[in-house]
C-alpha cells in the first residue's frame, strides 16, 4: 500500500513562492494550487499592514453608516490595492507576450497566477523589512526607503522571470507532445 | 500533471518551506497587529484619550485673509480642535473635498474649529486659482517643508483631526460628508 503525498498547503506554497521560488513557479505550472488565489487571500493583510489608517477608517465608516458604506469601503480598498494589482497583470501581459504562440498551450491565467506569485515575494521583502524597522524602533530614511522599495521591486521582478523560465519550459514541453500527436495521427 | 513539490537536492524540503511560510505569516500578522491596533484607537470614533502627538508644523498662508508672510503654526492653536487637509490642484476629489472642509469650518469656526487646507505640491499661484475657483475662504497653506511627508500622506485628500491637546484623533482618507466630519469634531469637543 503507498501513501499519496498530500498537495501542498497554504503555509508551504507560500514559503516556496518567497524562499524557492523556482520550485513555487514549478507546482504551478504542473497544475497545483496557489498563485492568483493565494495573492488575494493575503490583500487584505498587506493593507492593514502598509496603510492601517485606511483599514481603520473604513472600517470606522462601516461601524457609522451601515451596509450603504460597503460599495465605497470596497472601492477605496480597491484603489489602494491597485498598483499590486496592475502590476501584477501587466507582468502577466509582458509574459504572456514573451511566451509567443505557444502560450495558447498553458492553462488558462497561468501567466497571472505566476506573477501573483512573484508579488508575494515583494510583499514579504515590505513585510519583513516593516516588521525588522519596527523591532528595532527605528524611522527609515528616505534612502533606506527608496532602498527597500528598490529591494522588493527586484524581487518581484525577479521571481517573475523565474515563473516565466517555468512556463516557457512547460510550453515548449507541451508544444513537443502536440507535434508528437499530430506525427502519430 | 502531478500537483505535489518535486525538491531537487539543492531546494529546500517541503517541511521547512511549511514552517517558512508559517513565519511568513505570523510576521504578517504580527505587522498588521502593530500597525492596525494603535491605529485603531486614534480612529476618530471613539473617545477614548491616548491619541498619538501630532507632529508640529509650520506652513505659508497664501489664502486671500492672510497678510504678506502669514504663517499657520499647528502649536499656535492648541486649545482648539484642529483639521489639517492635505490637497493638490490635480487632486479630482479634493475639488469635492475642500468646498466641504471649507463649510465645516464656516460652521464650527465660531465654536473654536480651526482648520488650515495644505498644498502639497507647493505650487501656490495654482493653489490661489484653484481655490479662487471653488471660492474657498479658510485658510489656506502651501507645504515647502515637507509635512505632508512627516505626516505620512500617500494619498489625498487627506484629512487629520487633531484635539485640543495636541493629539490626532482621526484620520479621513478620501471625501467624506460635512456630516460626518461635524460629528468627529464634536466627538472631540470643541473650546
Amino acid at each position: 500500500m503507498t501513501a499519496r503525498a498530500r498537495p501542498p498547503g497554504f503555509a508551504e506554497r507560500l514559503g516556496a513562492a518567497v524562499f524557492a521560488p523556482a520550485k513555487a513557479a514549478r507546482l504551478l505550472c504542473s497544475g497545483g494550487r496557489g498563485g492568483w488565489s493565494d495573492a488575494a487571500l493575503l490583500m487584505l493583510p498587506r493593507l492593514g499592514a502598509s496603510q492601517p489608517q485606511l483599514v481603520t477608517d473604513q472600517l470606522s465608516r462601516l461601524s457609522a453608516d451601515g451596509p450603504r458604506a460597503l460599495p465605497g469601503m470596497v472601492l477605496a480598498l480597491l484603489s489602494a490595492l491597485l498598483p499590486d494589482l496592475l502590476g501584477i497583470s501587466l507582468g502577466a501581459v509582458v509574459m504572456s507576450l514573451l511566451l509567443g504562440k505557444n502560450e495558447r498551450l498553458l492553462p488558462a491565467s497561468l501567466t497571472l497566477g505566476l506573477c501573483a506569485q512573484a508579488w508575494q515575494g515583494w510583499l514579504f521583502v515590505h513585510v519583513l523589512s516593516a516588521l525588522l524597522l519596527n523591532l528595532i524602533h527605528t524611522e527609515p530614511s528616505q534612502l533606506l526607503r527608496t532602498a527597500i522599495q528598490l529591494a522588493a521591486l527586484l524581487v518581484w521582478v525577479g521571481y517573475a522571470g523565474i515563473g516565466f523560465l517555468a512556463a516557457r519550459q512547460l510550453a515548449a514541453r507541451l508544444a513537443r507532445s502536440e507535434e508528437l500527436q499530430k506525427l502519430q495521427s | 500533471m502531478s500537483t505535489e513539490l518535486q525538491t531537487s537536492p539543492s531546494e529546500p524540503s517541503s517541511a521547512l518551506l511549511r514552517w517558512c511560510g508559517r513565519l511568513l505569516l505570523a510576521a504578517l500578522l504580527v505587522l498588521v497587529g502593530f500597525n492596525l491596533l494603535p491605529s485603531r484607537s486614534n480612529s476618530g470614533r471613539s473617545h477614548a484619550k491616548g491619541g498619538r502627538e501630532a507632529l508640529d508644523f509650520s506652513v505659508r498662508r497664501i489664502d486671500a485673509a492672510a497678510g504678506p508672510g502669514s504663517e499657520f503654526h499647528l502649536t499656535a492653536e492648541r486649545g482648539h480642535p484642529v483639521l489639517v487637509d492635505f490637497w493638490a490642484t490635480w487632486c479630482g476629489p479634493c475639488k469635492e473635498s475642500l468646498p466641504i472642509l471649507d463649510q465645516v469650518h464656516a460652521h464650527l469656526q465660531s465654536q473654536g474649529l480651526r482648520a488650515i487646507a495644505v498644498e502639497t505640491e507647493a505650487s501656490e499661484a495654482k493653489a490661489r486659482a484653484f481655490a479662487a475657483q471653488l471660492k474657498l475662504q479658510l485658510p489656506l497653506g502651501v507645504d515647502e517643508s515637507g509635512v505632508s511627508e512627516r505626516y505620512g500622506v500617500t494619498s489625498i485628500p487627506y484629512m487629520v483631526l487633531i484635539d485640543a491637546e495636541g493629539q490626532i484623533r482621526r484620520v479621513f482618507h478620501g471625501v467624506h460628508s460635512a456630516a460626518e466630519i461635524e460629528r468627529a469634531v464634536l466627538a472631540v469637543g470643541l473650546k
